[in-house]
């Protein structure tokens, strides 16, 4: 009788091992459900708004993650909205989802147009402080601007194209930007460098420089552009100054594809791993590119600034970098690394 | 009125065993069944949940474009029912962003309620105010108004999308991964309830088994009983239920069985015992009748002639001769009818008596013999013919050749609840060796021929042990040759003599 007891009982026990070993599964299985609402996300005081052109850049992903990041110590939270997102919207859309929402502070890249500035006149009415990032509008009651020192940018390009000057004769300078890169910032640095080569070129050099802006409202347009340009060869200058990213990488594949490479001198414009990956071939000479961690984080400051104070600096410079073959790692992912 | 049988009782009966082990199958299959639900319905549950946020949403988009309805259809008709369908409408929708989320968190999901919540509230305003202007009649304001307000219908719509399109991802992933949880635990259960039947039958099985075992040896055993072989090992009790109780209970009737044939065959040996003794006091009372028979010739034919003689002697006035022929006369007639049964002891005594007699008319006188017998005892039932051998012993042997000085006596006293017979002589007395032939019967043979009317002593010795059923009531005492021969019996009183 004993032995049966045990029998059974041991029986019982391994039914009873086995059940718990499905509980513990099943309950595993239903902890892995996240129901994604985000009940137990940590909370913020304040909420600002960054809106961004395009927001997969790595740029744009560089300043969200440096503002986010400066943010949260100081309790806020930042949300980032691109038009782009929502189909047939555009900033003044995002600016007016902003003020509608309430939030407490608003990051955008101005683009100075007259509706922008009404928004923006709209939002100080409504006691949203507005930072412009990149691109100033002076004109607008934006509370402080965060971006690059022209002159300075101007300088770190003059030093890189001066070594690029032929010894004796002209030098044809091209300086491409997109509709929405150009801003009155790229102007100054524009100038910044004509004045800084003018002065620098040696007696037998002369340098030819222009500017030309590819209107990027409609869709592929800038790789177009650039096609164009290598396909009607006669057109293409000695050195060509990319004012924009996908200008940059735009161009580097033409570089490759026309088998122009040597014949055309490349500055590009802020870097991704294509860009990176291009000047470690030599195909791009250098790349120059503002610190965007510092362009989040100081438009954050400005912000805060601004609520606790009731007024901030108007300017915040950032410094730039100029990436060539001897630094690129240091810009590389980990995972590129 | 019920009669209470008297059951015995049973600690752990078979009912109770397969009532409990069938309980305990069926409350763990119970057990299981409800985990089982149990887990189903929480997947359900969590499934039912993972979707309700969609409907929550679907339902918030409805809501606004009810609100955006009423609105449009108010600037267009201004009719009462409709303004009245906007103030509900207006409150069901705030009521329903009540619920949204308000505050900043780190997660898309509750980043976008707040929006929505936050725009809904912009909305609502401008709506209010849309209709106000309405109601006032400012054309311009309410138009302008209702543009601004219908591109944050927009906007909020949008947002709604969106928050739907996020938790509808959200959601879908977790659809699958609950269904495959779900397809997992279908699997598992399966195989649960698989092993908890099995485990059921198995328990069930053994339990049965183990009851099973006792009954087959019970059944067994009982087979060979009913063959006749009652040599069977004690069964062993297992345990204390109702098969316990047969198996005792059969180990009991075992035994009485045992017990009652003993009996059976210890009574049929004494019953064949008496049947032998009965047989072998026929045996003796023939051969007592047979040698009496065959002495029965003379006697026959003595006595009748001897009855002729007394009254012969009687016609001739000679009495002494007649007495004597009479005497002679009834001790053959004793002779002859006392052989078959018991007689009196008085009776036995006459007998003695009347052999006396003759002896004495025979041997002129010579014969001393002394009775001493106690009064009431005469009519006592002893077997026949046990006196008058004794007598006739101690004359043949004892006093036969000194008849002059030769001496007889016979004592006859109770002693409690025995007779006490003793005969005694003071002639040639008996060896020890002699007494044991005699005692034996092995000196009855040899000289039986030699005394054709004497009845060998060891017959007497036979017929007494086969009357009372006991031994040693007869000894033989002498001191040796020439001492005398003392016989000496003792016969037991039969109850209705003692009173």
């Amino acid at each position: 009788m004993k032995k049966f007891t045990l029998t059974v009982f041991c029986i019982l026990a391994g039914c009873i091992f086995f059940l718990s070993g499905i509980w513990v599964y099943f309950q595993k299985s239903m902890d892995k459900v996240d129901l994604g609402e985000g009940e137990y996300a940590a909370s913020y005081q304040k909420h600002y708004l960054m809106i961004s052109n395009d927001k997969d850049t790595l740029m744009w992903q560089s300043i969200y993650q440096s503002a986010s990041e400066t943010a949260k110590e100081a309790d806020a939270y930042v949300e980032l909205l691109s038009p782009e997102q929502m189909k047939n919207y555009t900033q003044e859309d995002c600016l007016r989802i902003g003020i509608a929402s309430h939030v407490d502070g608003i990051i955008l890249e101005a683009d100075g147009s007259k509706a922008e500035q009404k928004l923006i006149e709209e939002a100080a009415r409504e006691g949203i402080p507005v930072v412009t990032i990149l691109t100033d509008d002076s004109a607008c009651r934006r509370i402080s601007f965060v971006g690059l020192n022209s002159y300075e940018m101007g300088s770190a390009y003059t030093d890189q194209i001066a070594g690029m000057l032929n010894e004796k004769g002209t030098t044809q300078i091209l300086f491409l930007s997109t509709s929405s890169s150009k801003t009155q910032e790229t102007n100054l640095v524009y100038y910044q460098v004509k004045k800084e080569l003018e002065s620098r070129k040696k007696t037998d050099q002369s340098v030819n420089l222009s500017e030309y802006c590819v209107d990027s409202s409609a869709d592929f347009d800038t790789e177009e552009f650039v096609r164009d340009m290598f396909v009607n060869e006669e057109s293409l200058p000695d050195v060509l100054v990319c004012m924009d990213e996908v200008v940059t990488e735009c161009v580097y594949q033409a570089l490759v594809d026309y088998n122009q490479v040597g014949n055309v001198k490349v500055i590009g414009y802020y870097y991704s791993d294509v860009i990176l990956n291009a000047i470690d071939k030599g195909i791009l000479s250098s790349t120059i590119a503002m610190d965007m961690d510092e362009v989040g984080k100081y438009s954050v400051n400005a912000l805060e600034e601004y609520l606790s104070l009731g007024h901030s600096n108007g300017y915040y410079s950032v410094n730039q970098h100029v990436i060539t073959k001897d630094n690129t790692d240091e810009y590389r992912t980990e995972g590129e690394k | 009125m019920t009669e209470k049988k008297d059951t015995p009782s049973v600690n752990n009966s078979i009912q109770t065993r397969l009532s409990g082990v069938m309980l305990m199958v069926l409350v763990f299959a119970l057990g299981i069944n409800f985990f089982i639900f149990s887990q189903i319905q929480n997947a359900v549950t969590r499934i039912d949940a993972v979707f309700s946020s969609n409907v929550d949403v679907n339902e918030l988009s409805e809501a606004l474009e009810l609100v955006e309805n009423t609105v449009y259809e108010y600037l267009n008709t201004k009719s009462t029912e409709t303004l009245e369908n906007y103030y509900r409408y207006d409150q069901n929708y705030k009521n329903l962003i009540e619920d949204l989320n308000d505050k900043n968190m780190d997660s898309e999901v509750k980043m976008l309620e707040k929006n929505i919540r936050r725009m809904s509230e912009s909305y609502l305003d401008q709506t209010n105010e849309t209709v106000q202007a309405k109601r006032g009649r400012n054309v311009e304001k309410y138009k302008t108004s209702y543009e601004t307000e219908n591109q944050l219908y927009e906007y909020i719509n949008t947002y709604i999308y969106k928050l739907n399109n996020l938790r509808f991802k959200t959601n879908s992933a977790n659809y699958q991964l609950l269904l495959s949880s779900m397809n997992v635990l279908y699997r598992l259960c399966l195989i649960v309830l698989i092993v908890v039947y099995v485990v059921g039958l198995a328990v069930t099985v053994l339990l049965v088994r183990n009851m099973i075992r006792p009954l087959t040896a019970l059944s067994n055993t009982a087979h060979e009983v009913a063959k006749g072989n009652l040599d069977v090992p004690q069964l062993p009790i297992v345990m204390d239920d109702e098969v316990g109780v047969v198996t005792r209970s059969f180990n009991q009737m075992l035994e009485s069985i045992r017990e009652n044939i003993d009996q059976l065959k210890e009574s049929m040996e004494r019953q064949a015992q008496m049947k032998e003794r009965e047989l072998m006091m026929e045996a003796h009372l023939k051969e007592a009748q047979l040698k009496f028979l065959q002495a029965q010739i003379n006697p026959h034919f003595l006595f009748n002639s001897l009855n002729a003689g007394a009254q012969l002697a009687m016609m001739g006035d000679a009495d002494k001769t007649g007495i004597f022929l009479e005497k002679m006369a009834d001790f053959f007639r004793y002779n002859v009818r006392k052989m078959e049964e018991d007689a009196m002891l008085w009776e036995e005594i006459e007998a003695v008596d009347n052999y006396i007699y003759i002896l004495n008319v025979r041997f002129a006188g010579d014969i001393v013999y002394i009775r001493e017998i106690d009064e009431d005892i005469e009519n006592i039932r002893i077997p026949s013919m046990i006196l008058q051998p004794l007598v006739e012993n101690a004359v043949q042997h004892g006093i036969h050749d000194c008849m002059e000085t030769g001496r007889i006596v016979m004592s006859i006293h109770r002693n409690q609840d025995m007779i006490d017979i003793t005969v005694s002589d003071n002639g040639a007395g008996m060896t020890e060796e002699m007494i044991a032939k005699v005692m034996e019967g092995r000196a009855v043979q040899d000289e039986e021929n030699r005394y054709s009317t004497g009845i060998a002593v060891h017959n007497v010795i036979e017929r007494l042990k086969l009357y009372y059923k006991q031994e040693g009531l007869m000894t033989i005492e002498s001191d040796g040759p020439g001492t005398g021969t003392k016989v000496h019996i003792v016969i037991p009183m039969e109850k209705e003599e003692l009173e």
